[in-house]
């Protein structure tokens, strides 16, 4: 009984972490970009879900985000829900036994995994449209440091549902 | 005191003297009707006068004040309450007022252009990409729009095109965009070209006029209307003025940095050309 409240409790943080991250970032700083970049959250969200719940709920949740990820960015269809289930999936085996559950492990998953999404997101860009390297490079860059500023907020959640789950 | 009366009996005297006369002669003046001593009096007394006035109104207000104070209080909030709700109409008003501008401007273009079917959408949210000029809009597939609908502004001015179209929801995707590529000619000159989306202009709300012929003339301030080419967006609709010319590295040819007329991160309603016969 008090296994079943405890994992819907945890069910209940994943969805409004998963909520949180796609309205802020479809809602709230798509209006804000800054040196034209707009922040990409939910993958940090992703990171924070596999790091708490591992490879499995990392998995599920980047499923989840993926396909709100793919709705708000509009194209590629689904760059995104096969990138942030893989990356779900990825990092939540790292934390299980690789990686210790810290803030810096956690940043620079996310770091990776946004650097990552970037350069998926300049891929057609680059090689189909004929885009000039440097202007995109800077996007991916402003694109990356922009989203890292959420890893705060959301390690910070993901820690309090960590010990709320216990 | 001694030494006072003593110091100034003589002019004490005189002054009580010179008052008594004066009260004297007042009193009988004013039997005899005239106000002359009561005037000057009068003159000498208003600094008092006024100064105790004065006094006295503020005591008034105070003693009001406290008298009054729990219906002051309660006018206080239902004139706030007011102040609020005539504040709504005001901006309700001003909605309205400018609602009717653009629909009046929109009036003015649809005469203009009779065989243009157009449907009006809100702009819901712009896209959270940073690799793409888009919007959503909240019109779909129910109210007759489909993929590669026109979308232009109440005054005409070109914004781009639609991109994909849900029931209820449509995306747009601008004329600045990467994927963005319309026919253009140069209104003057003549010069033809192909206004495309480019990356780097994309981030500064700009587009790229490629394609130019060799011997074109166009220069900054031109504006570029749209050419018809390709049957997607009518002819003559405005797509923008040109910022500066440039030549490509290779020297090849002349292609034309150009500023949409349309203020793409300042959109409310667009309005969607559904279908347009050639006029």
């Amino acid at each position: 009984m008090r296994k079943n409240k405890r994992r819907l409790a945890a069910l209940l943080l994943y969805v409004l972490l998963l909520l949180i991250a796609y309205l802020l970032q479809d809602s709230v700083f798509s209006e804000l970009p800054i040196g034209g970049a707009k922040p990409l959250i939910l993958p940090v969200a992703v990171v924070g879900a596999a790091m708490l719940g591992g490879r499995v709920r990392g998995g599920v949740f980047g499923l989840c985000a993926g396909v709100l990820c793919d709705v708000a960015l509009c194209r590629p269809a689904v760059l995104f829900t096969l990138l942030l289930t893989l990356a779900g999936i990825a990092v939540g085996a790292l934390f299980e036994t690789v990686l210790a559950r810290g803030f810096l492990s956690f940043l620079l998953c996310c770091a990776a995994l946004l650097l990552l999404s970037a350069f998926c997101q300049m891929f057609g860009l680059l090689f189909f449209s004929g885009q000039k390297l440097l202007p995109l490079l800077a996007a991916a860059g402003y694109q990356t440091l922009y989203s890292l500023f959420f890893t705060v907020p959301v390690y910070l959640l993901v820690r309090l549902a960590g010990r709320k789950a216990r | 005191m001694r030494d006072f009366i003593r110091k100034n009996g003589i002019i004490v005297v005189a002054a009580a003297v010179l008052v008594a006369v004066i009260a004297i002669a007042s009193i009988l003046l004013g039997a005899n009707g005239s106000d002359a001593a009561g005037g000057a009096v009068g003159a000498l007394m208003k600094p008092a006068r006024g100064l105790m006035s004065s006094v006295v109104s503020r005591l008034e207000t105070v003693y009001g004040y406290m008298y009054r104070y729990d219906v002051l209080r309660t006018e206080n909030g239902e004139l706030k309450a007011r102040i609020a709700e005539l504040e709504r109409e005001y901006r309700e008003y001003e909605e309205m007022a400018a609602e009717n501008e653009r629909l009046k401007t929109l009036l003015g273009f649809a005469e203009e252009h009779e065989s243009y079917e157009m449907t009006q959408a809100a702009v819901l949210s712009h896209s959270a990409s940073t690799w793409q000029s888009a919007f959503t809009i909240g019109r779909g597939a129910s109210s007759g729009l489909h993929k590669g609908d026109c979308v232009i502004t109440e005054t005409g001015c070109v914004i781009g095109r639609i991109d994909s179209v849900a029931s209820t929801t449509a995306v747009v995707t601008t004329l600045i965009d990467t994927t963005s590529s319309i026919g253009a000619v140069v209104f003057g000159t003549g010069d033809t070209g192909v206004l495309c989306g480019d990356f780097e202009l994309m981030r500064e709300g700009r587009a790229r006029l490629s394609y130019l012929p060799d011997a074109c003339t166009l220069t900054p301030g031109d504006t570029v209307t749209t050419s018809g080419a390709g049957g997607v967006f009518p002819r003559g609709l405005v797509l923008g003025t040109v910022d500066s010319v440039e030549t490509s590295a290779s020297g090849t040819g002349d292609w034309a940095v150009v500023t949409p007329s349309a203020e793409l991160d300042n959109l409310g309603y667009v309005y969607i050309v559904t279908s347009f016969g050639e006029e």
